[in-house]
């Protein structure tokens, strides 16, 4: 490896990084109780690997990861496939799928606590219903891109159905059920660990919120260094593979969904209502098998719902909330826009950070949040904080790549007009890279709001998380459930806005178009 | 229109054309889709056994539709398809096999697997199925590259691993579908000797489809001409051509005469396709 490498720099960068973060705790510049040098880290994390219970509780974690990720593949590859041969019941669930990652997922953790008990069983589901839509994405994408020459060349060579699909989809689609698998055992991995902060008696997330409120930042510290050593294993050794699989795969197969023409507007209501009318029934049904100590009815809950909006209480935990995530939104979008430009206007810099990039979102950042709190405190900037080390990352990365992938032949179109620098910018890049910019908006929305939701449901004294946390206290079933109700449908609402102007930029031939919203996440985005 | 009433562009005085028994016959021939975009027909075509026929049309005329019909991998309308005496409905014919445009490698498995594809299908195995893969590789141009994945290889060396899949098969008819439309034309020349030499070898039946006039002229028996959309055929060129001929043939004094002639039948169907926005 050359020492100029971006590798090498990189390597370097990690490496400068964790000297400077030792010599500013060894000088004190940074409290012990907020910081402890890396070498301490180490040290303490040696320590815990001798102790029995240090493994007992990453074995109730990892044991939490491998069931949630096993039934997210399953399910997720199943439905992925169902979906994928019934393109009328996919157009139906297609903005369901879209919104998924949208909305604050967390919210019903506590809800599934209050239903399945404090258990793994909570955890385990949370985990992978938050990690099976990456799952079905994924599949639908694999199907997709097989050509259909290779479904002509299988009935050239008189393959059955099962054969085609042993012989012919399942080795075409690896790589893309490799990388679905890849993001869900990520979203398990921030699920599990997410879930064990909020609520739980065993596990590494469960250590690290001990740990924190002990104030034994030493064994904090060392937790989260396991997990991100964990991440960074498993990620890289998967990465590795993938690698791998795509080499031996068509990676330039165009997908091409079998979607349905677009439908008439009367049809498109019908079916978005018939989607409203079974999420209800499912909810009535969860209602009537799980009892109202654990779950409020959909009638309950809209009954709820004018009082709370009618309370000045509310409003006051909403209006927090509002002030936290519009913070977070500001400092993510135009820090994380700028910090894009400057990485995407070089080609170095870019090779150098998008790994790094990558990596970082891929780190369950729920774990970071102690970290946060040890920083800014229980108020309204440790909140900020942790919604924008959500939404600053894909902010960076899809602004990075929108400027580095300009086609290079509008900039020499533009010299041959003898275009100014300003008008270049104005009339070349400002253009080209907008449709990817407004997509890197709608994401970071949807992933700050999650961040900050998290924040508020971990430690906080006000805002609609912690509006939840104080419910689930109080045993107030009903109003968990109209407060998350809320949520959720603020998410969506904002998301489907922001969704009608991405599709509004793209209009004109964006490839991307072309892609599902759900893909488009899954293929570029993990939480 | 079908093609009893289309007439022989010119027949070559030099050389005399073998007549043989029918191996393709379409009757009546028509394609309608359900967007209600009538693409095909009426038409008519007979293949003779052993014969070297390319199809020439302009764009969106229905060519391909033609050849899946033909292959039984599409419908038609209406009308009949029979090979070698047996009626093509909704499933390729044993016998036949199909050379596509895209590339249709499986990416996963090695250029020798993708070879052995079809025979292991039809139970082939041991060692007749390594004389005959190995035979594959080599009469092809793979040596040396049996265990690479098509990854690995050049666009031309994958359509050569899709052309012994199909071959090794040992079909009677050869379907291809423009298969050498993504070569350069170095590559495109030297791939259609080695078809020639193949077709020679094998004495199978050759129904290719081709937007190149120089490709059919230089490759074909005859030459059927099809008109813009819906796709009829207008007109079939005897080139008579030997049996022996390579891509030198296109220094012979009547090639430029058969391309002119093929370019004169085309040109006004062209016209019309662009205009239409078929083009």
């Amino acid at each position: 490896m050359k020492l100029s490498s971006p590798a090498a720099l990189r390597i370097a960068i990690v490496v400068g990084a964790v000297v400077m973060l030792e010599v500013i705790c060894r000088l004190g510049l940074v409290k012990p109780i907020n910081l402890i040098p890396p070498s301490a880290m180490v040290a303490r994390l040696l320590d815990l690997v001798r102790e029995a219970k240090f493994w007992s509780e990453v074995g109730a974690t990892v044991h939490n990861i491998a069931f949630a990720a096993l039934a997210a593949w399953t399910v997720g590859f199943c439905a992925g496939v169902v979906l994928h041969g019934m393109p009328r019941l996919r157009r139906v669930v297609e903005p369901l799928i879209a919104s998924y990652y949208a909305l604050p997922f967390f919210v019903f953790y506590p809800l599934a606590v209050v239903m399945l008990g404090m258990s793994s069983l909570p955890i385990i589901v949370m985990a992978a219903l938050f990690a099976v839509v990456s799952m079905i994405s994924s599949t639908m994408i694999g199907l997709d891109r097989i050509p259909g020459v290779l479904h002509k060349s299988s009935r050239t060579f008189h393959l059955g159905k099962i054969r085609n699909a042993l012989l012919i989809q399942l080795p075409a689609t690896l790589p893309d059920l490799f990388a679905g698998a890849k993001l869900s055992l990520g979203y398990c991995i921030s699920g599990v660990i997410g879930s064990e902060f909020i609520l739980s008696d065993r596990g590494v997330g469960y250590s690290i919120a001990y740990a924190y409120n002990d104030f034994d930042s030493r064994t904090m510290y060392a937790y989260l260094l396991f997990v991100l050593l964990l991440v960074a294993i498993v990620l890289s050794a998967a990465n590795w593979l993938e690698r791998r699989l795509r080499y031996r795969i068509g990676s330039n197969w165009a997908i091409t969904p079998t979607l349905l023409r677009a439908p008439k507007l009367s049809v498109r209501l019908g079916e978005t209502a018939l989607l409203v009318v079974v999420l209800l029934a499912v909810w009535q049904l969860v209602f009537i098998i799980a009892g109202n100590e654990a779950v409020a009815s959909p009638l309950m809950t809209a009954e709820r719902l004018p009082r709370l909006l009618s309370s000045r209480q509310f409003w006051g935990h909403a209006a927090e909330t509002g002030r936290a995530l519009g913070f977070a939104l500001l400092i993510s979008w135009i820090g994380g826009g700028l910090l894009g430009v400057v990485l995407g206007a070089s080609a170095r810099a870019s090779d150098v950070a998008e790994p790094m990039v990558i990596a970082l979102q891929s780190t369950p950042k729920v774990t970071l949040y102690p970290v946060m709190l040890l920083f800014f405190g229980l108020g309204i900037a440790a909140k900020v904080a942790f919604g924008v080390i959500h939404g600053i990352i894909p902010m960076t990365l899809f602004t990075m790549n929108a400027i580095r992938n300009v086609n290079p032949a509008l900039l020499r179109t533009a010299r041959a007009l003898r275009l100014t620098r300003v008008q270049t910018a104005s009339t070349i890049l400002v253009p080209a890279v907008t449709p990817e910019i407004v997509t890197a908006v709608r994401l970071s929305f949807s992933i700050t709001l999650l961040g900050v939701i998290v924040g508020e449901l971990f430690a906080s004294q006000r805002g609609l998380g912690f509006l939840i946390m104080n419910s689930i206290a109080l045993n107030d079933v009903t109003t968990i459930m109209a407060v998350t109700t809320l949520v959720v449908a603020f998410a969506l609402a904002v998301n489907a806005t922001l969704r009608g102007v991405d599709r509004r930029v793209r209009e004109g031939g964006q490839p991307q178009d072309a892609v599902p919203d759900s893909m488009l996440i899954s293929d570029r985005v993990t939480t | 229109m079908s093609v009893s009433a289309a007439e022989p562009i010119s027949a070559s005085p030099m050389f005399a054309t073998v007549e043989a028994p029918s191996c393709v016959a379409v009757r009546d021939l028509t394609k309608t889709f359900d967007n209600g975009v009538h693409a095909l027909g009426p038409l008519d075509l007979e293949l003779r056994r052993g014969e070297f026929f390319s199809i020439v049309g302009p764009s969106g005329c229905g060519k391909t539709t033609l050849l899946d019909i033909v292959a039984g991998l599409t419908l038609p309308s209406s009308g009949t398809v029979t090979f070698e005496g047996t009626t093509v409905q909704g499933a390729v014919p044993s016998g036949v096999g199909i050379v596509f445009q895209d590339d249709a490698s499986f990416p996963w498995l090695s250029v020798w697997d993708n070879i052995a594809f079809g025979l292991r299908r039809q139970g082939v195995k041991g060692q007749n199925l390594h004389q005959r893969v190995d035979y594959a590789v080599d009469f092809m141009g793979l040596k040396g590259f049996a265990r690479a994945r098509p990854a690995q290889l050049s666009g031309g060396m994958r359509q050569r691993v899709c052309i012994a899949r199909t071959l090794v098969m040992k079909p009677r008819l050869i379907l291809l579908d423009e298969p050498f439309g993504a070569l350069d034309q170095q590559t495109r020349l030297l791939m259609g000797d080695e078809l020639l030499r193949l077709w020679r070898e094998t004495g199978a039946t050759v129904l290719l489809i081709t937007h190149s006039l120089d490709e059919a002229a230089m490759l074909s028996d005859r030459i059927g001409v099809m008109s813009a959309r819906p796709g009829r055929f207008i007109g079939m060129l005897d080139t008579g051509w030997p049996r022996g001929r390579d891509s030198r043939i296109a220094t012979h004094p009547d090639f430029g005469r058969v391309t002119a002639e093929l370019w004169e039948r085309l040109r006004g169907e062209s016209m019309k396709a662009m205009k239409g926005g078929g083009a």
